[in-house]
């Protein structure tokens, strides 16, 4: 028997039931619950663009019409013996969620183990008045880490997401419900204006954008004519216009798609959480628990640097998946250099961090400039030996190059730095898209020196540092002595933990 | 002293490291027949496309001669090389013969200690001890140790990975 009473919801009524005696929660259910009714028409608005081959190909037959009708309603039916086998509750200690058609699935969570709660509510949700639930893991990395409640009503995620981390609360700190206090209310630590998410989505994707875009518009420069009567330049006017409008689309999207995915971002403590809340089209409410925190991470490139702007990663260890959905994963896309700094500090829950006083040996940096230019060499320094027509200009531009990318990696491995405190160990590399890594030594998981024939000849190491998924940070090319003394920081990973 | 640490100082010579099983060679280059096949299978086929098969064959004795070399000298290497030690407070591996690498696990990072033993590993009695942590990135497995020796090293790892305290925080 669970300790506690027992907690389930009852989907699109009244919300979560049965915390008795936990602020704002009131009503017992003894019975699990199941998803809002809805969720097999949000499975079948998921299903059906998936299977737009089949439907095209059914349509154009004779029969295609009745096949597609009966290939709905069986796909409907399914999703509702689906809906109807699938049921969660929450007893204070456990969320235990049940489903499967075939083969039944019974899964327990405790809630201590929770790494963040988060709700989203994406188009489809918003349309049908519903939202998705997901509860992150310590998985490394596994597929079937998350857990996902992907149709409830909106106050029945609500309030199961405010019991899940108010009983992980308590779980964590070792305290019972009757002594409970309610959490005080969020404080507000960073708030993102429309201009500001628009300037980061110019200086952060855009960056990638801009070079497709100009490919695309020099391809079409080339096959409108290029090679036509150079005279023409009435002609190629409208070509011209067209590059110059494509990479302003670029920039256009790219700021417009920052602005709709981190809509009224908001950043806020409240208690020993970070509550993250942002997006239009798909609005999210992630909780991370600062004490679940790995890594925290800065980054900022040129453009971002020059504007006195950075991004901030808050990692916990979860699984960080490729749509960054159920990850901390550029938790802030942007922010003034002087609030990413707060935000790093605040999630790093009042650890000493120091400055990385530790730059690469010379040697360092002058293997990094010798591989960077081995590696030119070989992709590029072929080149003016093919075309004996041009072999000039080609060699003038490699030598070029090859100028630009030896100049870039000894920027590159002059910023490579690092830091040793107490708490923390700071990690700085990058020249043209510079990051910071700030990694808690209690954090640490296990460590590893690597060595290869070349560096052992200067006695240069990596030093990798693993934490918890596949999360991990390297200190690159550091001397005998630096490796050894990085090394010696995060071995005391038990004697920190344990002094916190 | 325990057994362990009495097969430790047997071995030691090494700062309290100690070797594989003295199979883990042969088992090595058994373990690497099929692969060392399809690589010069494939190296042999691209060169009979590239050179016809007069010079083909020229090439291909010359590569089979060094792989063959390769393939029965590296695991010699590989076991001169390969070291642990149970530190202080760590599971401590030193391997690699051209990349050389030197990885530590703490005891009390571990979460599950695995044992495997595959088909030439029963002939000899020897096991595969994998440690978990919560990283997915940790190096903490051990190939080719004697099954004993294993079961000693397995049971005070698990002593010594312990909690101390009520939350590991991940």
């Amino acid at each position: 028997m669970p300790e506690h009473p027992a907690i389930t919801t009852t989907s699109g009524t009244t919300g979560i039931s049965g915390i008795s005696g936990i602020s704002g929660i009131s009503g017992i259910a003894s019975e699990p619950s199941r998803l809002h009714p809805m969720s097999p028409v949000i499975d079948l608005l998921v299903w059906l663009p998936r299977m737009w081959p089949v439907f095209l190909v059914a349509v154009a037959q004779s029969w295609g019409i009745v096949a597609v009708a009966t290939g709905v309603v069986v796909l409907l039916a399914t999703r509702v013996v689906a809906w109807w086998r699938t049921t969660y509750a929450f007893d204070g200690a456990e969320l235990t969620v049940a489903g499967g058609v075939w083969n039944r699935t019974v899964r327990r969570v405790p809630v201590a183990r929770l790494q963040q709660v988060e709700v989203v509510r994406k188009l489809r949700h918003q349309a049908l008045g519903v939202s998705r639930l997901r509860l992150q893991l310590a998985n490394a990395g596994s597929d079937d880490g998350d857990v996902l409640l992907d149709v409830l009503s909106v106050a029945d995620a609500e309030a199961l997401k405010s019991a899940l981390e108010q009983f992980r609360r308590e779980a964590v700190a070792g305290v019972s419900s009757a002594t409970a206090i309610p959490p005080p209310p969020a404080h507000e630590l960073l708030r993102l204006d429309p201009k500001l998410l628009a300037l980061g989505g110019v200086t952060g994707a855009s960056l990638l954008l801009l070079p497709a875009a100009l490919v695309a518009a020099l391809q079409v420069l080339d096959d409108v004519g290029l090679d036509d009567d150079a005279g023409e330049v009435a002609q190629r006017l409208p070509v011209v216009g067209f590059a110059v409008a494509a990479v302003i689309l670029s920039f256009v999207i790219a700021a417009t798609l920052a602005a709709l995915r981190n809509h009224r971002f908001r950043l806020s403590r409240r208690s020993a959480d970070l509550v993250i809340e942002r997006g239009l089209l798909e609005q999210r409410a992630t909780t991370v628990p600062i004490a679940r925190v790995q890594l925290v991470r800065l980054h900022r490139n040129v453009l971002r640097r020059w504007l006195g702007l950075a991004s901030v990663d808050i990692a916990t260890s979860g699984r960080s998946t490729s749509d960054g959905a159920g990850s901390a994963d550029d938790s802030v896309p942007v922010a003034r250099w002087d609030d990413a700094i707060a935000v790093s500090l605040v999630a790093l829950g009042g650890r000493e961090v120091v400055a990385a006083d530790r730059a690469a040996a010379s040697v360092a940096v002058d293997r990094l400039v010798r591989r960077r230019l081995l590696i030119a060499v070989a992709l590029t320094g072929w080149l003016p030996i093919l075309d004996s027509g041009a072999r000039g200009v080609v060699a003038v531009a490699v030598v070029a190059l090859l100028v630009v990318v030896g100049l870039v990696a000894r920027a590159s491995g002059r910023s490579r730095r690092h830091g040793i405190g107490p708490d923390v160990v700071v990690v700085e590399a990058g020249a043209l898209a510079w990051s910071r890594a700030l990694v808690p030594i209690d954090r640490v998981q296990s460590w590893r020196t690597s060595q290869s024939p070349f560096q052992r000849r200067h006695d240069l190491h990596h030093v990798h540092i693993h934490l918890s998924g596949r999360r991990h940070v390297v200190v690159r090319d550091a001397t005998g002595a630096q490796a050894a003394a990085v090394v010696a920081a995060v071995r005391r990973t038990e004697h920190v933990e344990i002094a916190r | 002293m325990d057994a362990l640490t009495a097969s430790a100082a047997s071995h030691d010579g090494d700062g309290g490291f100690q070797p594989l099983h003295p199979a883990a060679p042969f088992i090595w280059r058994v373990v690497g027949v099929p692969a060392t096949t399809i690589v010069a299978g494939v190296v042999v086929a691209i060169v009979l496309a590239a050179a016809g098969p007069e010079l083909a064959a020229a090439i291909a004795g010359v590569l089979a001669l060094v792989g063959i070399g390769v393939a029965a000298w590296h695991p010699t290497l590989r076991y001169r090389y390969w070291r642990y030690r149970v530190g202080d407070d760590a599971l401590e591996l030193r391997h690699g013969v051209w990349f050389r690498t030197s990885a530590a696990v703490p005891f009390h990072r571990i979460q599950q200690i695995d044992v495997e033993q595959g088909p030439i590993q029963r002939r000899y009695d020897v096991v595969t001890l994998r440690l978990r942590t919560a990283s997915a990135m940790s190096d903490a497995t051990v190939p080719h140790l004697a099954a004993a020796e294993a079961d000693l090293l397995r049971e005070r790892l698990l002593i010594a990975a312990r909690p101390t305290t009520a939350d590991d925080g991940h």
